[in-house]
């Protein structure tokens, strides 16, 4: 009888098994670490981003404040992250405030908006009506929201609504940061006579999810105030607008403020 | 059964064959990953220290444009990759160490009393290329070339300065990080331009 021994067939398929294991090693690296850690990374660059816009709402809102009319601030948009470009885009009239007294337009706002996308351009980061929002899949949420105040004195109730409005127009994509220059032009502001007629603001945009993140604003103001005895109540009639409707006291008067600050932007080209 | 036969044949070449290819697996990490992984970690590094400039810039805006005086805030500059790392590693970080970096605090132009002021990073990087960034009275630049002009007024400027009296000068280098302390003091104005009166402690 022949046997056929081959002493040396155990090592030599231990050592294969090794390199498969060494295989699979890298393999699951590659395939589940490595995604992991770019998702990590493009989380940690939005909000690094998202600071970068609430460090432009600071300097622009001081801007306003302290009355440095004429001045111009320049601050980096850090768009692009390590793993992937970015880019910073400026539209004008992306949407229309309107305040209606008494059911009479009385004055428009045109909304202007400066964001940033990267990576997958998944998520929107941005500048809007005074406000920083955060757009992740087509649903936003404000970071810090736009500004709108009331007061009461006795049946009398003040409201003060801040409305910038920020001139310019650009897209521009880049594998850095993207230096952003903004100028205070002037801070005009609409002192309305007093009413004792409803006074409603509507928010009418392009984009469907941005009527939603007013609405929001509408409804988060419309809650707070309504807390602190205010007839006010928000709507939504259709999928691009919203609106927010402040009742007079029965015997009291609505003073209203616009103030309206025109900022120029540009992005600066080196 | 072939009797020149050796039974401890294929272990000793199972073990040449494991030797092999683990000193293949390090000669390939010490020649192409570490020099791969070096450049991109001086990349980061130049790109997160040029992000931290920024940052100090924006804030220091933020102090003079809301005139908060008196309320002493700090900027961190990291001077190597070394001191950049937030990730949590179970190897240690060899390659980063070898690159460092050095922030000085300088007086520029002089105002009277006062002084532009210039903070300077120069990064002395192993493996990518050295980067250097200059803070010079609001105004951001990077390898000479202007990135963050500062901000102006009409014909005016608004002009970071210290008084030479109470801020000295000074340069930090090495790997680790570097701590500047600053403080708005007053705006005052000279000729068409507003000077933006900071005390800075670079430690």
């Amino acid at each position: 009888m022949i046997h056929k021994r081959d002493s040396g067939l155990s090592m030599a398929v231990g050592f294969v098994m090794i390199l498969m294991i060494i295989a699979m090693i890298i393999g699951m690296w590659a395939v589940i670490g490595v995604p992991e850690q770019i998702r990590d990374a493009e989380e940690y660059h939005a909000i690094g981003v998202t600071n970068a816009f609430l460090d432009y709402k600071i300097a622009v809102d001081n801007q306003r404040l302290n009355g440095w009319v004429g001045s111009n601030i320049s601050m980096l948009i850090p768009a692009a992250s390590a793993y992937a470009d970015g880019a910073l885009f400026m539209k004008e009239d992306v949407g229309m405030l309107r305040v209606y007294i008494g059911g009479t337009e009385n004055s428009t706002y045109n909304i202007s908006r400066l964001y940033a996308t990267f990576g997958t351009t998944n998520t929107l980061v941005g500048y809007e009506g005074g406000g920083v929002f955060r757009n992740d899949y087509g649903y936003a949420a404000w970071v810090t929201p736009p500004s709108i105040t009331m007061e009461t004195a006795g049946d009398d109730l003040y409201v003060t609504l801040i409305v910038p409005e920020m001139q310019g127009s650009f897209a521009v994509g880049s594998s850095e940061g993207i230096p952003v220059d903004t100028g205070l032009l002037s801070v005009p502001t609409q002192v309305l006579p007093p009413t004792n007629q409803t006074v409603v603001v509507t928010f009418t945009a392009d984009d469907p999810w941005d009527a939603s993140v007013w609405n929001t604003f509408f409804y988060e103001k419309a809650i707070l105030y309504q807390n602190m005895g205010v007839n006010i109540m928000s709507d939504k009639p259709s999928i691009n607008t919203t609106s927010l409707t402040i009742y007079p006291s029965v015997v009291g008067y609505i003073y209203l403020n616009v103030i309206n600050p025109e900022y120029i932007v540009d992005v600066r080209r080196y | 059964m072939n009797k020149n036969a050796d039974p401890g044949l294929s272990e000793v070449v199972s073990v040449a064959l494991i030797l092999t290819v683990l000193i293949i697996t390090i000669a390939m990490t010490a020649l192409i990953a570490l020099p791969v992984m070096g450049t991109n970690a001086d990349r980061v590094h130049n790109g997160d220290v040029l992000l931290e400039f920024c940052q100090m810039k924006a804030d220091m805006d933020t102090v003079w444009l809301s005139n908060s005086t008196n309320i002493t805030r700090q900027a961190v500059f990291t001077l190597s990759p070394a001191a950049d790392r937030t990730e949590i590693t179970v190897f240690p970080n060899l390659l980063s160490a070898a690159s460092f970096g050095t922030v000085s605090l300088s007086y520029g132009i002089p105002h009277g009393e006062y002084a532009e002021v210039i903070l300077t990073y120069t990064s002395s990087n192993m493996y990518a290329e050295d980067i250097e960034i200059i803070y010079d009275g609001g105004a951001l630049f990077q390898n000479d070339r202007i990135l963050l002009p500062g901000s102006v007024s009409g014909s005016g400027r608004y002009v970071v300065v210290v008084n030479t009296a109470e801020v000295a000068e000074r340069s930090i280098g090495g790997a680790g990080v570097a701590t500047l302390e600053y403080r708005l003091e007053n705006i005052v104005s000279s000729g068409s331009d507003h000077l933006c009166v900071f005390r800075m402690e670079l430690q």
